[in-house]
């Protein structure tokens, strides 16, 4: 039994009722406690029924919750009699039977094992208990102890504590060069232009006039782009206003005309010289073409002319041989003759060796095909066999990560139920049973027998006693001693049916015995005394708030 | 991850052996992670010997960018290798880039979190209760009342942060009320962390 009650406080305190360690049998058991329990079975059997956990004072509320359990209990379809007094006066096996039914009918799903810990939003869960759980773990510490607002724990980890050193989003263009298409020139290109010009940088009044800007140009021929390097000649910068005058100072104006012409004449000068290299360029381009032209056409007139030398060749020789014609055509028809039958000999023997080489190709060919499929073939069974390994290698992570989480659950459930126990006890529950049973068994059996022996017996008897009997009373008639004989047969028959009944009646005055003591035994355990002094109390209770309510409804 | 343009051509610049020589290229990588701490040691980048300012300019500018935008995209080794594969770094400078980033990305990572915006954090609490027995409204009130007044940290407007304090007078219920509601939302980030 201790059992029993230790698995029902125990699947209660996981439903979430607030039981005492100490209270540890079903007897010890108070009446909040009672309906507590019920309610929260009740709720998770039928969880659209709405009772409250909680016993309200007034006698006619307890009453009225009291009928309400119970109805609940009979349309789960519980077999015994119930009604409001097994939860407002209870006694042990009513309750032990009551509990078993409800913990019975408990819905299964709330026993289950998360089958599938994998999915996105369940890691995502987990993750961030873990990251609460770990900062809830941390001691405070005051705000100056944390640099910029944050938190290091060990190993490593940060998170914000603090609001010190943020600051909103800020931004700023960074400026990154473009257009570097060969990272080898070291000069950015400038577009197409013959040179620069630089007029106004050095008309300074501080500078005197013989600066001269010396301007080097540098062509290449492939790509008409002009690379221009500027240097200034520092050599000739006088400032008047120190040194002694060497020349008469000239007037500003004239200063500045004249360096107006000097630049007019070297720009007209710049501008000849270029269209002069330009025409001059011209001028060998076309030159490079027409070379090439007549170089092609030597090429030509050559290859007509060895065509006609061979002509000439050939007609020469004919005409050699015209003089002597008759001969040099028998001559020339064996010559014909005898070059057939070399070419006909040729022939053959190309044949000959031609049979065997082309057998020997086409196995070579055989060979390498044959290599190739082979090839594709061990290509395709790599290309299955990383696929079988990527697979592999797959399931063993999610097996791995599962383990894992599994584990990690694992440790984090609470460990007081030990079921192996549990287990144990059970199946030497179902031993016992059996061994009783079996001795059940016998005696039944022993019981059958003795009941046969009985109605033998009691068979035979009554036939000896009807044969004796008539057997004697046809002798009585004639004589006396047979009479008496009779008398005591009779006499006989009579006290030992007695006593037989008296044995029987002795039999059965012990089984009645027996029984009533276990229904007193039953009754007892009803606490009926206490039950009627607990009825009588909340009787008056109840009677008293009646008087009460009447007086204000008067009132 | 996604990564611009003018950040993966400054990153194939980086790739180019001719360009950067690999002590180069390691210098380059080693001033790029200090100068993220310490913005002093930018000076130094003056001292790397390549060949013109603006390919230095345009490699560092990139490194700076990609190795800020993998931190904040939290990118694991897998994605960078296959970025900086694309802009044909080779596999040492890609570890070595790898080996820096994983020692500093924590710390890049906490420096990435200063940017926001967020409430001023309070620190501290000043409370003094008071009983007040009567007003110019009523001529006799004996009740508690409480001064509550909590100090804060905030931002301040160049970024420095300063303390601040609210103030607010409540009675006896709302007290309570107050404690309610803190135990309350104690109580249920208890309750997420223990995973239900």
């Amino acid at each position: 039994m201790e059992e029993v009650d230790h698995i029902i406080t125990h699947t209660l305190k996981q439903l979430g009722c607030d039981i005492d360690d100490e209270v540890r049998r079903l007897h010890d058991f108070t009446t909040e406690l009672v309906v507590e329990g019920v309610v929260r079975c009740l709720q998770q059997i039928l969880p659209d029924k709405n009772l409250s956990s909680h016993v309200p004072p007034s006698m006619a509320a307890k009453y009225r919750l009291g009928s309400a359990l119970a109805e609940a209990c009979t349309e789960l379809g519980y077999k015994g009699e119930i009604g409001y007094q097994t939860f407002l006066y209870s006694n042990d096996s009513e309750l032990r039977k009551i509990f078993i039914f409800l913990i019975e009918k408990l819905p299964k799903e709330a026993e289950k094992v998360t089958d599938e810990p994998l999915g996105k939003s369940d890691l995502l869960n987990r993750a961030i208990a873990e990251e609460l759980s770990r900062q809830l773990k941390l001691p405070w510490l005051p705000n100056y102890c944390k640099p910029n607002g944050l938190r290091w724990s060990s190993p490593n980890k940060w998170h914000r504590e603090g609001c010190r050193g943020t600051h909103a989003l800020h931004t700023c263009n960074l400026f990154v060069p473009r257009d570097i298409t060969d990272s080898n020139s070291k000069v950015v290109q400038v577009s197409h232009c013959h040179f620069w010009v630089v007029t106004n940088l050095y008309l300074n009044p501080l500078f005197a006039s013989s600066v001269y800007l010396d301007f080097i140009i540098i062509s290449s021929h492939h790509a008409k782009k002009y690379f221009i390097i500027f240097m200034q000649d520092e050599k000739n910068i006088e400032v008047p206003v120190t040194g002694p005058a060497l020349k008469k100072p000239d007037t500003e104006e004239d200063l500045k005309s004249r360096r107006e012409e000097e630049l007019k004449t070297l720009q007209s000068e710049v501008d000849e010289l270029s269209r002069q290299l330009e025409q001059l360029e011209l001028q060998m381009k076309q030159y490079n073409a027409s070379l090439q032209q007549i170089g092609e056409q030597i090429l030509c007139e050559e290859a007509k002319n060895k065509e006609l030398e061979e002509i000439y060749k050939l007609r020469k020789r004919t005409f050699d041989l015209l003089p002597d014609a008759d001969n040099n055509l028998k001559k020339l028809q064996e010559v014909v003759e005898a070059s057939g039958q070399r070419l006909v000999v040729l022939a053959r023997q190309w044949e000959k060796h031609r049979a065997p080489l082309i057998e020997q190709y086409r196995h070579l060919k055989e060979l390498s095909s044959q290599r190739l499929s082979e090839t594709q073939r061990k290509l395709e069974e790599i290309k299955s066999l990383r696929e079988k390994m990527k697979d592999c290698a797959d399931e063993a992570r999610s097996k791995d990560d599962l383990y894992k989480q599994l584990l990690a659950e694992y440790e984090r459930l609470t460990k007081d139920v030990n079921r192996s126990a549990y287990t144990r006890r059970i199946i030497e529950i179902l031993a016992n049973i059996k061994k009783q049973r079996e001795e059940i068994d016998k005696v039944l059996i022993d019981t059958k027998a003795i009941q046969k022996e009985i109605n033998q017996l009691s068979g035979k008897l009554d036939r000896t006693f009807t044969v004796t009997d008539e057997l004697i009373f046809r002798d009585a008639k004639k004589d006396e001693a047979v009479r008496k004989a009779y008398k005591y047969l009779a006499a006989l028959h009579e006290n030992c049916s007695s006593l037989i009944q008296t044995v029987e009646e002795t039999g059965t005055i012990i089984r009645e015995i027996r029984d009533l003591e276990d229904q007193i035994e039953q009754e007892s355990q009803k606490k009926v005394a206490d039950n009627l002094e607990r009825i009588t109390a909340d009787y008056k209770q109840m009677k008293q708030e009646n008087s009460s309510l009447m007086t204000q409804l008067k009132a | 991850m996604q990564v611009s343009k003018e950040v993966l051509e400054g990153i194939s610049l980086l790739g180019d052996v001719t360009v950067f020589q690999d002590d180069v290229f390691k210098q380059l990588l080693d001033l790029v992670f200090e100068e993220v701490f310490t913005p002093l040691a930018c000076s130094k980048l003056l001292s790397v010997p390549v060949v013109s300012p603006m390919v230095l300019k345009k490699a560092h500018a990139a490194v700076v960018t990609f190795a800020f935008d993998a931190a904040k995209w939290n990118a694991d080794n897998l994605s960078i290798t296959s970025i900086l594969e694309d802009c044909k770094l080779d596999s040492d400078r890609i570890s070595n880039f790898l080996t820096l980033y994983d020692k500093n990305k924590t710390k890049m990572q906490s420096h990435l979190s200063n940017v926001g915006s967020y409430r001023p954090h309070i620190v501290d609490v000043d409370w003094t209760e008071h009983y007040v027995i009567k007003s110019s409204n009523l001529e006799r009130i004996s009740l508690p009342s409480y001064i509550i007044s909590l100090k804060t940290e905030s931002l301040g407007q160049d970024g420095s942060s300063n303390s601040d304090s609210t103030q607010f007078v409540c009675t006896l219920e709302q007290l309570q009320d107050l404690v309610g509601q803190l135990k309350d939302a104690v109580k249920s980030l208890e309750r997420i962390s223990q995973g239900q």
